[in-house]
């Protein structure tokens, strides 16, 4: 007898040590449904995933709360590998096909037919003969339920992308008894008519009475193809309703929506922008692998904090990036007036930008070298401040890096035992503020920073965004921040653009109303398109 | 001061005064060995040894004698063959045994005369001894340097087996005998022998006044044995208190004497023993203040070392020359070892490859020896040389290792390798002319080359003075700091932090605006140079040049050491440098000495040799991941 739903979580949480990732999650999928999962980076959505699949990294960090019900059944899923067993299949996002395979290979991948043959019976099972001909009749199957002509003996390799997708799609339905089937953003790298296909291909999967777990950052997909959606949004649920009772405009302001709680609050700010334009980028691309930037078009005032964000991998780290010399870029770049030279790292510094990196251990720090020395590196390298001794022969002046760094250290208030502790034994935050302090050494007239609270905590965050108004107000350094959250980048910033896709989708005010934001950032202008 | 765990502290007071007992014994042996009592005693136990030598001489003659007429007696009662040697053998040992209680007791009689007849014997003895064997030490090296300059086969035997191309100053020195057989003794020494001989007629007659049976015929046969037991070069207390003891001499000291001359006999391996113990028990002590600063293996070689010294003191090799020998070795590898560091700094990992910078200091010195120069001005022609022609090799060198970025460590071993045989060829065919440095038939150059002459020891020798008989090669040392400082000020311009940063975070230094290729390529080249002024060094300290496949190891040589002294294939100090080729070389060959005292069957010495130094590399390859940061 059928239950009413495939799967229901009820009341799940989890926490990281002490820090919650979800609280009182509830989710029920019914069969044959199309059910779309939403939230932004950072909400919970994967948590909740690898929840559902019994990943490693959830029993070692101490279990969950809540419960997990499969066909009205209480079930407990203990590893990936069971999770299959009892019928949930996940398409990754990567795919996890062997190029040097037959479709009808990868398909079959780790569950082969076999038949015993004379070797096997003396050495055991692991001998048998492959039953080729069974294998390529399956694979048949799943690829025509997916919809997919392609004769099942062709190589993987050479597929377009999309084509892959459906393999991946095919070997998850050819597993018996799958009811439930995961797809984490699968149309992220599809075009848009592979992504048309594929939503067909779920709406078909779905009629056979097969769940589907839909998750996206696309509304207009959502609205598209999925009956049921919930939204999450930092680890609590916020709504799980039918799509017909909702619309595009609600979700999206649901998605991002803060209302009143947890708002930054910077004190003091008084807005010295002027009319002259600081920064002009026209047709900006950046080849940056995951953050991809196609063709942006910007202009940043004189004196203002212009906040850049939009949802992870949709390239608005690229931006920065590409100006500053880091990934290959193209396009056209001014700044004051004059031509900056792309793919040119040391004439970005020298004209007066400055980067405080999104990856700091990567790119913002010399680990293994002191504070003073990561403080005044660039400066040395671009300017050839803090050197002594005669022309050709120059040395570091120690005594005035040491003056340098302990005055950096005052203003800042970097945590740290002396100015020659290495970086890579300080906190999150404390590096944060080096790598500013970097930046500031150079006396940058403008300045990118990028993601710079992320991973550190909510006393050193307001600290480093009260230390970017300060400069911004202070010294007069414009600045562009580049930052995932929202919260802060509307706390500080005099304009916010929205990034998706590689393009700038709008550049709202900090006031603007969070529908706004939410359609921006999944691509959509609220401009006409917006419903 | 971090507080010391009470376990720690207990195991450390318990140590410290086995270690205070036996340090007390020590000073104790060695104020009886420096006062009158223990010279007089010893000067008692030679005259005992002596007489005992001489009175072995009258028994065996009595025994000899005895045979022989008991054989006159068999043949005269025509005794069968098998009878008569029964009969003579049995007669023998009667006698032998009969003259062994007559002679032998020579307890209680008055041998004034004798032991100050001995005395004098024994000082001409010493000087003499001490004479002669510096006459033969310049002979041997007359020997060997003509022998490296006149024909090839000689040479071949001291570049060892193929593929083991680590040289010692020993394989000259054992590899090749001497003949002494051109040795003509000076007039000074045969003066000195003379002398002996009239000294040792003294001895002989005093003997016969004690000895009534010693016969002049005697004299001959006896004076060879009665002159080695009275000293032998190379003696010192415990030699010949143990030689004497062996002679049953300890009988001569009554009661108490006896105990205080085995305090006496003690003293230095009961210091040395002592002071180990002292280092161990402040090791215990400071665990973990030390193993923190230190790093745990560089904890573990320091006191292996310190272990390898006391083993040496106690098997007789001695200690100050043991650690001049680690000083020489450290300032001799120590420029080769710090080639490895640019490459570290700059990002191309362990610089194996370097022997390309290392031929290059080997042509520019066999050019210097071409034209025939000498002195400081070969020296200096030769380091500049060495860093004209590795430049360019270096530069393209590290183009090539831009071009294969990821795998740099095997591509650098392999161009190392290959670029020495390539110059195998190249050594056959480059028109040199010189005889001195050709094959005696035939074209190109010779594998081993003799530095004396042109600049060896040039550095080794400026400025050589002795610390309590520890010989410090001033000149050699303060060169291998001058490097190190070089260096070091490098690191500090502008030039040098951007190449370490390029090295250490490629990505931090690219949004620096730094070229990271250009970077290493200097960072290559500078370890290519200083790896042809390090082979220059080396050849002079060494007193030979090997080319040909000579090179071929000093990669992993340099790589071990500065290995062990703590740095990682990605992060390396200067400090890592110093303190990773003295404990390297110190180890070695030290290890080598104790190892050949321990088992000194011959012929093992070179298997051990290749174990000990091959064991280090391949201990130090396992410490590549490098200390934990701070």
């Amino acid at each position: 007898m059928a239950a009413e739903f495939v799967l229901e979580m009820n009341h799940i949480g989890k926490r990281y040590g002490l820090n919650a990732v979800l609280q009182d999650v509830s989710l029920r999928v019914k069969p044959g449904e199309i059910h779309a999962l939403l939230g932004e980076n950072g909400a919970g959505k994967s948590t909740l995933m690898n929840i559902l699949f019994g990943m490693p990294v959830i029993h070692m960090t101490g279990g969950f709360q809540g419960q997990v019900l499969l066909d009205g059944q209480e079930t407990h899923i203990t590893s990936p590998q069971n999770a299959m067993e009892q019928g949930i299949g996940m398409v990754h996002q990567e795919f996890m096909l062997i190029p040097g395979f037959t479709i009808a290979e990868n398909i079959k991948l780790n569950r082969e037919l076999s038949r015993p043959n004379v070797i096997s019976r003396v050495l055991g099972n692991e001998l048998e003969s492959l039953d080729m001909a069974g294998m390529r009749q399956d694979a048949r199957k799943a690829l025509d339920k997916v919809g997919i002509s392609l004769p099942e003996d062709t190589l993987v390799r050479g597929l377009p992308v999309g084509y892959m997708q459906f393999v991946e799609i095919a070997r998850e339905i050819d597993k018996t008894g799958v009811k439930l089937l995961v797809f984490d953003e699968p149309t992220a790298v599809l075009t848009e008519s592979e992504a048309e296909q594929l939503l067909g291909v779920m709406r078909k999967i779905a009629a056979q009475g097969i769940a589907i777990i839909f998750i996206t950052h696309r509304l207009n997909e959502v609205m598209h193809a999925a009956d049921g959606v919930t939204i999450l949004r930092d680890g609590k649920l916020v709504v799980s309703k039918r799509i017909k009772e909702t619309s595009l405009m609600e979700m999206a302001a649901l998605m991002i929506g803060r209302g009143d709680e947890e708002q930054i609050h910077i004190a003091g700010r008084e807005r010295k922008v002027k009319d002259t334009v600081a920064l002009r980028v026209k047709g900006l691309s950046v080849d940056m692998p995951g953050e991809r930037v196609q063709g942006i078009d910007l202009e940043v005032l004189e004196g203002e904090i212009l906040g850049i964000g939009g949802l992870a991998g949709q390239g608005k780290v690229g931006l920065s990036n590409g100006i500053m010399g880091l990934y290959p870029a193209d396009g056209e770049v001014q700044l004051f007036d004059q031509p900056l030279a792309l793919n040119d790292a040391r004439d970005a510094l020298k004209r007066g930008l400055a980067l405080v990196s999104e990856d700091r251990r990567g790119v913002g720090l010399l680990l293994d070298q002191g504070i003073e020395d990561n403080i005044v590196f660039s400066a040395m390298q671009v300017h050839g401040d803090f050197l002594t001794g005669p022309k050709g022969l120059r040395i570091k002046d120690s005594r005035k890096i040491r003056r340098y760094a302990q005055q950096m250290i005052r203003e800042l208030d970097i945590r740290c035992q002396s100015p020659a502790q290495h970086t890579g034994t300080l906190s999150g935050g404390n590096q944060q503020k080096v790598c500013v302090a970097r930046a500031l050494a150079l006396n940058p007239k403008f300045l990118f920073v990028s993601e710079p609270t992320r991973g550190i905590d909510i006393g050193a965050k307001m600290l480093v965004l009260e230390t970017l108004v300060k400069l911004n107000r202070e010294q007069g350094i414009t600045i562009v921040m580049v930052s995932s959250e929202l919260a802060e980048l509307r706390a500080v910033c005099d304009r916010i653009a929205i990034v998706a896709e590689g393009k700038i989708i709008d550049i709202l005010l900090p006031g603007s109303s969070d529908a706004r934001f939410g359609l921006a950032m999944s691509g959509l202008s609220s401009g006409e398109e917006a419903v | 001061m971090k507080k010391i765990a009470k376990g720690n502290m207990i195991a450390a007071a318990v140590v410290m005064l086995a270690a205070f007992a036996l340090l007390v014994v020590g000073v104790w042996g060695l104020t009886l060995r420096g006062g009158d009592f223990a010279g007089r005693k010893l000067t008692q136990m030679r005259t005992h040894a002596v007489m005992r030598v001489a009175a072995e001489g009258i028994i065996d003659e009595i025994a000899l004698q005895a045979k022989k007429e008991a054989r006159a007696f068999a043949d005269a009662n025509k005794y069968s063959r098998n009878q008569k040697a029964a009969y003579a053998s049995e007669q023998e040992d009667l006698a032998r045994a009969e003259a062994q209680q007559r002679f032998a007791q020579f307890l209680g009689v008055d041998s004034g005369a004798l032991e100050s007849s001995i005395a004098a014997l024994y000082a001409a003895r010493r000087d003499y001894a001490t004479a002669a064997a510096q006459e033969k030490a310049v002979y041997a090296q007359n020997y060997l340097a003509n022998q490296a300059s006149a024909t090839e086969a000689p040479q071949d035997a001291a570049v060892a087996v193929e593929g083991e191309a680590i040289p010692e100053e020993t394989v000259p020195a054992s590899g090749i005998n001497v003949d002494y057989a051109g040795f003509v003794t000076s007039e000074g020494l045969q003066a000195g022998r003379t002398a002996l001989d009239s000294l040792y007629s003294r001895v002989y007659l005093d003997m016969q006044a004690i000895l009534p049976d010693l016969r002049d015929d005697m004299k001959q046969d006896l004076q060879v044995p009665i002159e080695e037991v009275t000293y032998t070069h190379g003696d010192n207390f415990e030699k010949e208190y143990d030689r004497y003891a062996q002679a049953d001499a300890e009988r001569v000291l009554a009661g108490d004497d006896k105990t205080r001359m085995s305090v006496a006999r003690s003293a230095e391996d009961a210091l040395a023993i002592g002071i180990g113990l002292v280092l161990a028990a402040l090791t215990v002590l400071f665990y973990k203040e030390l193993s923190k600063r230190l790093g745990m293996p560089r904890l573990i070689i320091m006191l292996f070392f310190i272990l390898l010294l006391i083993l040496g003191a106690l098997y007789g090799i001695s200690v100050s020359g043991m650690l001049g020998d680690t000083l020489k070795r450290t300032g001799m590898y120590g420029v080769l070892a710090l080639a490895m560091l640019p490459g570290i700094q700059s990002g191309i990992s362990l610089n194996m490859g370097m022997t390309i910078g290392i031929i290059s200091g080997l042509l520019s010195t066999v050019l210097v020896l071409e034209y025939n120069m000498t002195g400081w001005t070969a020296f200096i022609l030769a380091v500049i040389g060495g860093i004209v022609l590795a430049l360019p090799v270096g530069w393209a060198y590290g183009k090539l290792l831009n071009r294969l970025k990821g795998s740099e460590m095997t591509v650098s071993t392999y161009v190392g390798f290959s670029y020495v045989s390539l110059m195998c060829i190249a050594w056959m065919l480059l028109p040199f002319k010189n005889a001195k440095l050709t094959w005696a038939m035939g074209t190109g150059l010779r594998t081993m080359h003799n530095m004396r002459g042109s600049f060896g020891q040039i550095l080794d020798s400026f400025g050589a003075f002795k610390l309590f008989g520890t010989p410090v090669p001033t000149g050699l040392l303060l060169f291998f700091l001058l490097c190190c400082l070089l260096v070091y000020l490098y690191t500090r311009t502008k030039t040098g932090t951007a190449m370490i940063a390029a090295g250490s975070n490629p990505r931090f230094a690219e949004a620096s605006g730094i070229s990271v290729d250009r970077m290493r390529i200097i960072g290559t080249t500078i370890s290519t140079v200083i790896a042809a002024v390090g082979i220059i060094v080396y050849a002079q300290s060494f007193g030979f040049m090997q080319l040909y496949n000579g090179p071929r190891q000093m990669g992993f040589v340099a790589a071990s050491a500065i290995l062990i002294g703590g740095a990682s294939v990605s992060r390396a100090k200067i400090s890592n440098v110093i303190i990773g080729t003295f404990l390297f070389q110190g180890v070695l060959a030290m290890g080598i000495q104790v190892a050949n005292a321990v088992i000194s069957i011959g012929g093992l010495s070179e298997v051990m040799r290749i174990l000990i130094s091959n064991g280090i590399i391949l201990y130090a390859l396992t410490q590549s991941g490098g200390e934990q940061r701070a």
